[in-house]
């Protein structure tokens, strides 16, 4: 990932959620992070459990850039932790936030969709997952970080964020738990969001953009109740001037056996 | 000096100069204003040159009210005391409520004189808290650096007026004496080298007022 | 107490020495206004206060109690006795402050407690305000300003003296502090409490500061000055949640200090208030705090709230649709007198919106059978006739050591005859709160 300044900036704090963390369904194997220019990393865990790297870039500088390289290992499962759907944590999951409060477009779907949805909480899943992928139309540069789910839903477009609140309000509406999930799938591009929901107690992906359920290739860093939760960088520095631009690249590949 | 963060060591340098500003012009107003009531018209227009102001006035009624108290003209005494104002109010920590209260009264009293029939009065009042200000200032702040700060503001205000002003040699050397002195007790980062060779340009009939008015501005460093 | 009114003149002008003002926006633009005072004072006898006190000092202990809990184990909700969707759905709640353990486990340093008095003689709690509440300078200023005006009111009348705020102030943050300097940070100039900031930071001898004078390195709040960087052990912050940290929430925020959060998670300063207080001030969770007195304490409750009903539980709701008229409803994501509305007053068009957002959106309503206060004289505009005004009571509990209520606090009146909207955003005056010590 990597920040770049049009002049130079100083004093820049940063806090990125960035790694992957060790799951049911995934195990760390190696990891190495380099940031330039170099600085202290610090790290903690968030409100939801994600990794957190935090620091301060002092010395004037026009580029930030942190690198992360390493070995995931998935397959040992196809969901995450058992949570047991008693757990009033889930709760937070059920809320409408934001970004992903139903208004009268999403109102409409859901009544549209809802008398012909499974009964079974994994059936609803895909349910709807696999209508909301269809209804909404993968296109770049019709919407912003900042656009609701209800917007989006209005649009009938969006990118794989816009997509995957559709999908949150949703199965919320329809009360089940549901999380806003980022993550990295096999290739080369930016990073990708899915959903997680809780079905009886497991937490299983799926990624409506693609229709997919989330399998091996998917690598998961964070989750939480919307984008805000799960955002990779946030920061401030020095220099009213200064306009920053943000390039995230990935890139993923099987590993050899 | 203790806690005074960077930040406030300019506002309290700008309160200095804002409050001489409105102190030193009170004076060359009273003694224009006199020779306004003989109508003798010439005066604002010398006045208005020497302060750098565009002569926009339609009378010397006109130029009278607004030289002082007119909030819409930036160079009035009424809004440069509005300045000193806002940068005391946040001052309040360090130079005491009692201090600002003077400043809150000058205010009060210039807002009086833009509705008086005789607004020498309510000036000569504005002035009396002025020294009042000054003198609550040493009696109620602890801390040196924080009253040499604001002394600091107020002697090179007080040079610059003289300097725009075209004040004789000796004046000029008597105040640059005591800026000297002023800075000399205090440990903050100022322009020492500046404030050198100021003080030899003002002794130094060759050099223009016009320089040395760019030596003095030279000796406080923005502190931020 | 009859005698103060012949001293307007003179407390008008003292007030205006001192700038005792709040800063009020405008069609855009920051102006600032004196806060009209009125020189008759509220008078509450000493039992009546002595009762009044305990029940705040029970219900700041529950509130406190509530914070450490939701942002811990979270035993309340699981035991049933509030609704996890209160909680979590709260605006704020912060998910961030999730397991964070505050510096002696006290959330609400400061709480300004808003009452109001009951034609029945009842003190009624209208709301908790947790965050950041503010006014106690003016009554603390105006009793100095009265003193100086008319000295003889006080030496024949047994007030308690309301000037320890200060002291009073200082010994909380000095409580939670950990190690290093005590400051206030206000969000600056152009704040409405600028005033009370500077003032309180003046009567404290503390620190006043903006968010560019803090610096955080390796998890630690420096204060630049002059002399290099000093450590801070406690912030007495007035900027809210959102702007607190860039790093942490609002991360457009240029009035935060960036890196704060996480030296408060590590436990390297203390925060007053903590962030995540709204999840308890919340108009929602206003009706639960008669239960955690209860829950967490096992004694009844001593404070009142108003009979308040909950849309969300459907017995409730249907008691609000049916009662209309006769209540007032509150949304509960708005502050300071804005979002309140009186059921009888609404057009039939705009009933109907209402109704039909409590039917889709139970959650985010409060209603409340309206409370018949008491008025309170305040001097008309002649400076001579005492004319009747609603009037309410902020009470502040400060909660340190051991919890205390400053024996004073803020009365704001309408000045409007045929309103009970108090606040000063609203056109509000004030007065001094007398306590009588015996």
């Amino acid at each position: 990932m990597a920040l770049h300044f049009s002049k130079a900036v100083e004093d820049q704090f940063f806090s990125m959620i960035c790694l992957p963390v060790d799951t049911a369904r995934q195990k760390v194997l190696e990891l190495n992070t380099l940031v330039q220019p170099e600085t202290v990393l610090n790290e903690d865990t968030d409100g939801f459990g994600n990794r957190k790297l935090y620091g301060c870039v002092r010395e004037p500088h026009r580029e930030f850039l942190l690198r992360t390289e390493g070995a995931v290992e998935t397959g040992s499962a196809l969901y995450e932790e058992w949570q047991d759907p008693a757990d009033i944590g889930l709760v937070r999951y059920q809320v409408p936030t934001d970004l992903t409060a139903p208004g009268p477009v999403l109102q409409e779907l859901f009544r549209e969709w809802a008398a012909g949805a499974p009964e079974d909480p994994y059936g609803k899943l895909l349910y709807y997952g696999r209508l909301t992928g269809e209804r909404i139309r993968y296109v770049p540069g019709t919407t912003d970080s900042r656009t609701t789910a209800e917007q989006a839903a209005a649009l009938e477009s969006g990118v794989c964020q816009d997509i995957a609140h559709v999908l949150i309000a949703l199965l919320r509406m329809a009360g089940m738990p549901a999380r806003y999930t980022v993550g990295l799938i096999p290739g080369e591009g930016e990073s990708h969001a899915w959903v997680e929901a809780n079905c009886r107690g497991y937490w299983y992906g799926f990624d409506p953009t693609n229709q997919l359920l989330v399998d091996e290739g998917y690598i998961k860093i964070s989750h939480g109740r919307d984008y805000r939760d799960c955002m990779i960088s946030r920061g401030i520095f020095k220099n009213p001037y200064a306009l920053q631009t943000m390039e995230v690249s990935v890139s993923v590949a099987q590993a050899e056996e | 000096m203790g806690t005074v963060t960077l930040g406030k060591l300019d506002n309290l340098y700008w309160l200095g100069r804002y409050i001489e500003r409105v102190y030193q012009s009170i004076h060359m107003y009273k003694s224009a204003y006199d020779k306004l009531i003989d109508k003798d018209s010439s005066v604002y227009e010398e006045e208005c040159r020497k302060m750098g102001m565009a002569n926009t006035f339609a009378s010397a009624e006109d130029f009278a009210w607004g030289i002082a108290f007119d909030t819409e003209n930036p160079l009035s005494i009424i809004s440069n005391l509005y300045r000193a104002y806002d940068n005391a109010m946040i001052m309040r920590n360090e130079i005491s409520s009692e201090t600002l209260a003077y400043i809150h009264l000058a205010l009060a009293e210039m807002k009086r004189g833009k509705i008086s029939e005789a607004p020498l009065m309510e000036l000569q009042n504005v002035e009396d808290l002025i020294l009042a200000f000054w003198g609550c200032l040493d009696d109620k702040v602890d801390d040196e650096g924080i009253r040499n700060t604001v002394k600091v503001g107020r002697r090179i205000e007080r040079l610059d007026i003289q300097l725009r002003r075209e004040a004789d040699r000796k004046a000029l050397t008597r105040e640059m004496r005591r800026l000297v002195s002023r800075i000399n007790t205090t440990e903050l980062p100022y322009n020492r080298v500046a404030l050198l060779y100021a003080a030899a340009m003002v002794e130094d009939e060759n050099a223009g007022y016009e320089d040395i008015k760019k030596m003095i501005w030279d000796i406080v460093p923005p502190f931020v | 107490m009859q005698e103060l009114n012949k001293h307007v003149k003179s407390i008008n002008h003292l007030l205006e020495r001192y700038g005792v003002r709040f800063g009020i926006y405008k069609n855009g633009t920051f102006k600032e206004q004196l806060f009209p005072f009125d020189p008759i004072p509220r008078v509450i006898e000493h039992e009546e206060w002595v009762e009044l006190e305990e029940g705040l000092i029970q219900r700041v202990t529950a509130l406190n109690m509530f914070l450490k809990d939701i942002y811990g184990e979270k035993k309340i909700v699981k035991d049933g006795v509030i609704p996890p969707e209160f909680v979590f759905s709260s605006s704020g709640y912060l998910a961030a402050c999730e397991g964070m353990v505050t510096p002696k486990g006290i959330a609400s340093h400061i709480s300004g407690i808003d009452l109001v008095k009951g034609n029945d003689g009842v003190w009624y709690i209208l709301e908790d305000n947790l965050r950041i509440p503010s006014g106690a300078s003016y009554p603390l200023i105006a009793r100095d300003l009265c003193r100086t005006a008319s000295p003889a009111t006080f030496a024949h009348t047994p007030v308690e003296d309301n000037r320890d705020y200060a002291e009073m102030l200082f010994e909380t943050m000095n409580y939670v502090n950990t190690g290093g300097l005590n400051v206030i940070l206000t969000p600056g100039r152009y704040n409405a409490a600028f005033f009370e900031h500077s003032y309180l930071a003046e009567k404290t001898g503390t620190v006043l500061v903006y968010n560019t004078d803090l610096i955080v390195e390796n998890d630690v709040v420096y204060l630049k000055t002059a002399a290099g960087n000093q450590r801070v052990g406690a912030i007495y912050r007035r900027t809210s949640d959102e702007y607190l940290d860039p790093l942490a929430f609002n991360p457009e925020s240029l009035i935060g200090v960036p890196g704060l959060f996480q030296a408060m998670k590590k436990g390297n300063v203390a925060v007053l208030n903590a962030p995540g207080n709204g999840v308890a001030d919340d108009k929602g969770i206003y009706y639960f705090v008669p239960k955690m007195v209860e829950y967490y304490l096992g004694e009844e409750c001593k404070t009142h709230n108003a009979p308040t009903y909950l849309p969300y539980y459907e017995e409730d709701r249907k008691y609000v649709l049916d009662n209309f008229d006769n209540l007032v409803i509150k949304d509960v994501a708005e502050a300071g007198g804005y979002g309140v509305v009186f059921g009888s007053t609404l057009t039939a068009e705009k009933k109907a919106d209402f109704i039909h957002a409590i039917k889709t959106e139970p959650r985010r309503f409060i209603a409340q059978e309206i409370i018949d206060f008491q008025d309170l004289d305040i001097l008309d505009e002649d400076g001579v006739t005492p004319v009747p005004r609603k009037a309410d009571l902020r009470a502040f509990v400060l909660a340190g050591e051991t919890v205390r209520v400053w024996k004073s606090g803020l009365t704001r009146f309408s000045r409007d005859p045929n309103s009970s909207i108090v606040n000063s955003s609203q056109g509000g005056g004030f007065k001094d709160t007398w306590v009588l010590s015996r």
